[in-house]
Formats: structure tokens, sequence, C-alpha cells
């Protein structure tokens, strides 16, 4: 009977809690975190959720729903031990969201920046990591975002969903990244995210005073990393090429021109992209087959009528026009650039791994820019929405 | 320190248990391969204790290294 | 030595538990070690293994038929006398205490890094000692029995571990195959040959407590290989195609990061906690199998009545042996990479050759089989209450 007892009370010991436990309020949920470099050291901002100022019952004491901490150290661990003196608590990482990066940092090498979230058993590797491109990484963290209280919540959900809906960004998590980095055959992207507007009045309140918030963030082009360093940024057309290309784009939208600043709009559906390399004589060329699908969404051209069948094979030769210019353009500024960002090397190395065995030293430098490239696009246009032709009143036909 | 504190409390529990059946029983071997192992046990906690440099038990098995094979 | 002291298991539970020490610590370590070799080929270094490993099945279950009815150490006894079996004898014990020294380092290690990151790795160990402990005071047929209640757990937890990853496996991470030729698939495969299927060779010391015929002992051993390596198979497919060669050499433990990734519709997350439980588990059996070996070897090497009182010494060295033994992680692990797998085949793959070998010569079967009648006339084996 009293050894019953007695391992009753064993279990029961155990189940109150262990070693390590640490209680919710004694934690600092730290939700984005950005790494500046300023006079030789890291400055690294975390932001940290409020949770009075989110909870949807109590009311809000016109505070900023999160705060920043500061702190500069040699070592990002550093940095998080010295804010200790600040916090009243010692903060946690398994709500990471988002992990800015400025600009400088990239271009002198992220493994470093990085290696202490890796490391650490907190830290999960669902965050998205973004460069700040001219403004520091740490006024990202500050501002005010209109809808969503939490900011870098916001931002994250920008990101993924402008990687699934509007091409030119691309949501890297630490997963992807740590993955293209260590791979040689594809160069890692980053999204590139800035500041717009009126920067002063960026982490106040009041810029969110009336419909036009003062200044608001937005992801702009892609950085183009060789190794971990940032060697250049891609603009808009570039962007979507390389969503194009390594078969991340899931929907966007192509302007196909008529006449005098008039376009029909095209959304795409559906992208499916197969890169088919060739080895002969000892060189490689590469077989690019973009395969897409969209619909019409939108028409201004009196000139275009959607309900004659003959008019679709020109839209959709125009269409591929555009995706096989955007998709050039990517390719040349990789090329022109040294760095494989597309991944050629992955699919040449999955097909003729021994030959690439041979030629993945120079493969940045000299192999891939020598690289001869030819596309296959091929474009469907399915449907024009739930009407046939628009209501101007100057349309033909229809 | 604390080593040694944990060996005596674990043998002053193993004793409890299991003495009295041994001492019933008469079984010479059975109480001595006993107080063998439980006092080598406490010595080895004692080093511990003490901070005598004691080899580690696998660092043995580095004699069978062909040095990766 | 009363055989019945320990209890007598079915060979159901027989072959759980050769399912789970085959899996063991090998779910933890292994894919780390596998894809730093072969890469992106650590399949085939499995399936290598897997080969090989069932032929050290074969060579288990015949080596378990002709120790008609005795261990694996009171065989040795038998056939080479006191002191050359008793030698014989040492050597398996040292390898069984150093074993069990090692998956407690283990676990601690797996649970400091990856859970309990404060907790001092000596809590973890004690705590997992008292268990052991309590399971080896309790006998042979409670932990046969725990195992077999397990097992279903296990298994339903492993194919939801399975099947939620599925979405997110590539297979075009398998590719290229065999890019860089035989030899990392081979330094890849010995040590999965040896973690998994030599240091099962602890099973043999169970023998004298089977229910059943030597057919059936046989077809135990082989079925629980097969199943253990199915296991382990998928989980190093997993990891290829889910995490990728990169992720799986950089990261300590690969299956941990792979419980991680399970993310179904946005909600289900973050069940890595409850998946840690699998490997515990199979941590556990393999502990709680080599520290019942060592127990009873050393009891049949002194003569004991009762071997179960040396459990609580027993446990006491272990925890010293802990203490003492704890290195960096990286001597550890390559320690664990290199060295280890070779002293494997020194105890657990040559030694028992040698004793299948010796076995086989009349004069030893003679003496074994009169061994065995002398026991039977003290205890009649009787069938499990």
């Amino acid at each position: 009977m009293l050894r019953r007892i007695a391992l009753v009370l064993l279990c029961l010991a155990m189940l109150s809690g262990c070693w390590s436990r640490r209680e919710l309020n004694d934690l600092l949920i730290v939700l984005g975190i950005a790494v500046d470099w300023q006079d030789g050291k890291y400055l690294v901002s975390y932001q940290v959720v409020n949770p009075n100022e989110i909870a949807t019952k109590s009311n809000s004491t016109y505070r900023a729903p999160g705060i920043l901490y500061q702190e500069a150290g040699n070592t990002l661990f550093e940095a998080s031990r010295a804010l200790t003196t600040r916090a009243p608590r010692l903060l946690y990482y398994g709500h990471l969201q988002l992990f800015v990066v400025s600009e400088e940092i990239a271009r002198r090498g992220l493994s470093g920046v990085v290696d202490s979230t890796l490391r650490n058993n907190e830290a999960r590797m669902d965050y998205n990591v973004v460069v700040a491109r001219g403004v520091n990484a740490e006024d990202i963290l500050k501002l005010y975002t209109p809808l969503e209280k939490l900011p870098t919540y916001s931002m994250q959900q920008s990101l993924q969903r402008s990687e699934k809906e509007w091409a030119p960004s691309v949501a890297v998590n630490m997963d992807k990244m740590l993955h293209l980095i260590k791979s040689d055959g594809q160069q890692l992207v980053l999204t590139g995210i800035v500041i717009k507007g009126d920067r002063k009045k960026a982490d106040k309140r009041t810029n969110l005073d009336g419909f036009d918030p003062a200044a608001y963030y937005q992801y702009r082009g892609l950085g183009a990393f060789k190794g971990d360093r940032l060697i250049g940024w891609l603009n808009q057309k570039e962007s979507k090429g390389y969503s194009d290309l390594t078969d991340i784009m899931g929907s966007t939208s192509l302007e196909l021109p008529c006449e005098d600043k008039h376009y029909t709009g095209i959304e795409i559906t559906a992208s499916k992209t197969k890169i088919v390399p060739k080895l002969k004589d000892g060189k490689l060329s590469y077989k690019i087959k973009l395969i897409t699908t969209g619909d019409v969404v939108e028409n201004s051209c009196n000139s275009v009528n959607l309900v004659d069948p003959s008019v679709f094979p020109k839209l959709e030769q125009k269409a591929t026009e555009i995706i096989k210019e955007n998709a050039e353009a990517a390719m040349k500024w990789a090329q022109d650039n040294h760095t494989d960002i597309v991944g050629l090397g992955i699919w040449t190395k999955r097909k003729y791994p021994k030959h690439w065995k041979g030629i993945t030293e120079q493969w940045d430098d000299v192999g891939f820019p020598a690289a001869e490239v030819s596309y296959e696009v091929k474009m469907k246009i399915n449907t024009t929405g739930t009407i046939g032709n628009s209501i101007s009143p100057d349309q033909k036909g229809g | 320190m604390y080593a040694v504190l944990v060996g005596i409390i674990w043998l002053g529990i193993a004793a409890a248990l299991d003495m009295p059946a041994m001492l019933k029983q008469k079984s010479k071997k059975d109480l001595s391969a006993f107080v063998v192992f439980g006092l080598a046990g406490l010595m080895l906690h004692a080093a511990h204790g003490f901070r005598l440099p004691f080899p580690s038990p696998l660092e043995f098995v580095r004699f069978f290294a062909i040095g990766g094979k | 030595m009363d055989k019945l002291s320990n209890g007598v298991i079915t060979t159901r539970q027989f072959r759980i538990i050769i399912v789970f020490s085959l899996i063991g610590d090998t779910i933890l370590i292994l894919p780390n070690i596998i894809g730093t070799e072969a890469g992106d080929d650590a399949w085939l270094s499995m399936l290598l293994a897997i080969g090989a490993g069932m032929l050290v099945a074969w060579l288990f279950a015949s080596l378990a038929k002709r120790q008609a009815g005795h261990s694996l150490v009171g065989s040795a006894l038998i056939m080479a006398g006191k002191w050359a079996g008793g030698f014989i004898s040492f050597v398996y014990m040292y390898s069984f205490f150093i074993m069990i020294l090692t998956l407690l380092v283990e676990i601690s290690l797996f649970m400091e890094t990856q859970m309990m990151h404060d907790t001092p790795p000596e809590a973890i160990i004690l705590l997992f000692v008292i268990v052991l402990t309590a399971s080896l005071r309790y006998g042979l047929e409670s932990f046969a029995k725990m195992s077999e209640l397990l097992f279903p757990i296990f298994l339903l937890m492993f194919l939801f571990l399975s099947f939620c990853l599925l979405p997110q496996a590539q297979l075009h991470e398998l590719l290229p195959i065999a890019s860089n030729g035989i030899m990392p698939i081979l330094k890849g495969a010995f040590p999965a040959f040896g973690f998994a299927f030599m240091e099962t060779a602890a099973i043999l010391m169970l023998v004298p407590n089977l229910q059943g015929d030597a057919k059936a002992m046989s077809k135990a051993i082989r079925n629980g290989f097969l199943i253990g390596s199915s296991f382990l198979l998928v989980v190093v497919f997993m990891c290829i195609m889910v995490l990728g060669p990169e992720m799986m050499s950089a990261q300590y433990y690969p299956t941990f990061l792979l419980a991680r990734r399970i993310s179904i519709g946005n909600f289900l997350e973050r069940v890595e906690a409850l998946l840690a439980f699998l490997w515990i588990v199979t941590v556990f059996s393999k502990a709680a199998l080599f520290a019942y070996a060592l127990m009873k070897g050393i009891g049949e090497m002194i003569g004991l009545r009762d071997d179960k009182i040396l459990a609580m010494p027993l446990a006491l060295m272990l925890l010293a042996g802990t203490v003492i033994n704890t290195p960096n992680i990286a001597n550890y692990n390559m320690l664990l990479t290199y060295y280890y797998p070779v002293y494997d085949v020194y105890v657990y793959l040559s030694l028992p050759f040698i004793q299948f070998l010796l076995l086989g010569l009349p004069a030893v079967r003679k003496k074994l089989a009169k061994s065995r009648e002398e026991r039977e006339k003290h205890e009649p084996i009787s069938e499990m209450d």
C-alpha cells in the first residue's frame, strides 16, 4: 500500500514540471530579428510582442503592439544576453517570424549572422529571411502597419502571399536558405524590403492616422547571392523571370499591350518549368520549357475581341513573348553577374553527375555564363472571366 | 561531493530493499557480489567527486580503430 | 541459476524486443552519420547494411539454436570452461556495459541539445537510470510485456510521422544515384550495419527465457530484423527526401528535425516533442535489453542464485560511468562514426561467430545437452503463467 502511494507521488512529482521549464510570463517572445552592422559590431534589434496590446479584450493603451529591444555585440548571442540589462525577461525564439538582414551584412556574408539561430534549439526553421534595402534593418521592425497589429506578421504574410500571387517576391525560409547556400548547383536569392513614404513618421502611431499610412513597407526586387554574399539586385522583370525559371511562380499578372497605353491583363493560373540539359561533345546546352496557363482578367483594349476564337492565339503569342523576355532577362542578369541563381547546375547534376563533378568548381564563373540556353514557351489562355467582351461602347465585335 | 552522496543514498536504498532477502537465504555469493559491485560503484563516484583523473570506459574502444574504415 | 526468476517471454515479445533494440539509438544518430558519408545515396547504404544485416540475422538465429537453451554467456562458460569461457564472458559484459553508457550519454545529449537546454545532463541520466533499475528489478517478463504494449503505439506514431511528411517529400533529392561511386556508400553502410544489426547480439542472452521451439525462435529473429530494418529504411528515405542530404549531415539529430517539419493545414504543427517519445522508447528498450544481458551475464559468470540483486549496484556503476564519460560532442561523434563500428565487428560479430563454430563441435554439444538436462531436472520448464 505504502509502495503504491510512493509510486503515485513519484509520478505526480515528475508531471509537475521540469528543470528547464519557463512559464509564459517568463518569456520574451521574439517575432522579428533585425541585424545591422555598426562600428564593427552587430547591432541586433528584436521585435518583441507586447501581449497586452494585441489582446483583443483589454483596452489598448496606445502603446505599440511590439517593443523593439536593441543591443550591440560581437556575436548575436552576446547581444541577446546583454539585453537582460534592459529587458525583464529572457528572449524566446520559438515564434520567430522574420529575420531582416541589412544590405551591408548581406554583402559581407550571411552565414555568420544566421548561425546563432540555427544552433539554437528553440528557433525553428520556418521564419523568412529578407534583406533591407536602402534602410537600416532596425527601421523595418519599427514600422506601424495597418490592418495587422503585429508588423512582422504582416510582413511575413505579405511575403508568402506575394510569392504565390505576384512572382517577383520569394519567401525564403531558413530551410531553403541553408539548402541553397550549401548546394553547389544553385545560388541563394532573397527578397529585398524597403520602406516607402515618410520614414520619420514610420515608427509613430500617427503613421496610421488617416486612410493613407504615411510610411509603409514594400518588397522590391530580389537580391542575388554568390555563396552567402549579396552581389546585386534583380529588377521586377528579371525577378519575374527568376520566379518562372525556378518553378516558384504560382500566379502573376501579365500585361499585353495593344494600342496606345491600353493593355489586356492576363492572370497566370498555373506554371510549370522544366529544364533539360543536353551534353554534346563536352558542351552543355539547356532547353528550358515553360508551360503556362492563364486567363484573361482585364481588357481595356477595344481591338481585342474576346469572343472571337482567333484572337486567343494572338494573345497567347504576345504572352509567350513577354514570358520569354522575362526569363531571358533573368538568365542574362545571372550569366552577366556570374552566379547561377536559376539552378542550371542542379539539373545538370541530376542528369550528368560525372560531367558535373568536373565542372563544379568553375561553374558560376566559367560554365554557367557560357551555357547555351534555348527556350520553349507554351502559353494557353483558357477563360475570360464571367463576361465575354467588355462593356466599352467602342468594342468591336461581340 | 554530490556524487558520493548520491552513491551512498543509492546503496542505502539498495541495501534496504535487497539485504533482508539475501540474509535470510544466507547466500554468500549473492551477498558478496552485491557488496563488491556496490563498493565498486561507490568508489567510481568518489573518484569523480574528488576529481581524480579517471579514463572513460569508452576510450577502450579507441584501441580498435583502423582510423575510419 | 533460476531462469524463471526473470520470467518467460513469448516469441512475439522477443520479436518486438528485437525490433526496438534494432531501431535503438540508430534512429537518432545514424541519419547524420550516413548523410555525411554517403549524401543522397544514404538509402543505398541502408539497403546494403540491411542485406548484410540479414546475414547476421541468420548467424544469430543459428547461434541461438546451437546454444541449446543456454544464454550466450552460459554456453560460452560450458563450451570453454571456467577460465577461457570466463574471459569471453568478461569481454561481452564489458561491451554491454559501455553500450549502455553510450546509450545513456546519447539520450542525455539529445534531450539537452534539442529540448531541455538548461537541464544538466546528469539529471536526465539519473532519471533514466532510475527507470532502468526499476525495470531490471521487476524482471524481464514485465519489460517484455511493456514492449508488447508499446509497440502498437510506436507503430501508430511512426506511421503518423511518415504520412504527415509525405507531402514534403521530394523524389528528386534521391538523384543522382551513386554519383560518387561505391566507396561513400560502403562508408555509410558500415556504421549502419554496426549500430543497428551487429549490436543486436545481446538478444542471444535471452534465449533461456524464450518460450517456444527453436524454429519459432529463428523465425522471430529473422522477422524482427526485417521489421526493424524497414523502419530504419523508411526513416532514411524520409530524411533524404524531406530534408535533403545537406541538412542531414548538418544537423546532429535529423529525425527530430523531421518531426519539426510536420505542418498539416497550418494547424497541426510543433508536434516534435510528442514524437521524441518514439526515440526515447527505442533507446530505453535497447538500454534495458543490454542491462538485462549484463545482469544475467554477471550472474551466470559468478553463479548467483538471484541475479536481480545486482540491479542496483550495476545501476550505480552505470551512473558513475556516464558521469565520468561524457565527452564533448565532436569527440563523441567521431568515436561513434569511426571507432565503434570496428569494435562492434570484433565483439558482436567475430566473437559470436567463433562461438557459433565452437558450439558445433560434438563434444561441446554433448556438454550443453547434459547441462540442460540437469537444469531441467531442478526446475521444470513451465509455461507462461
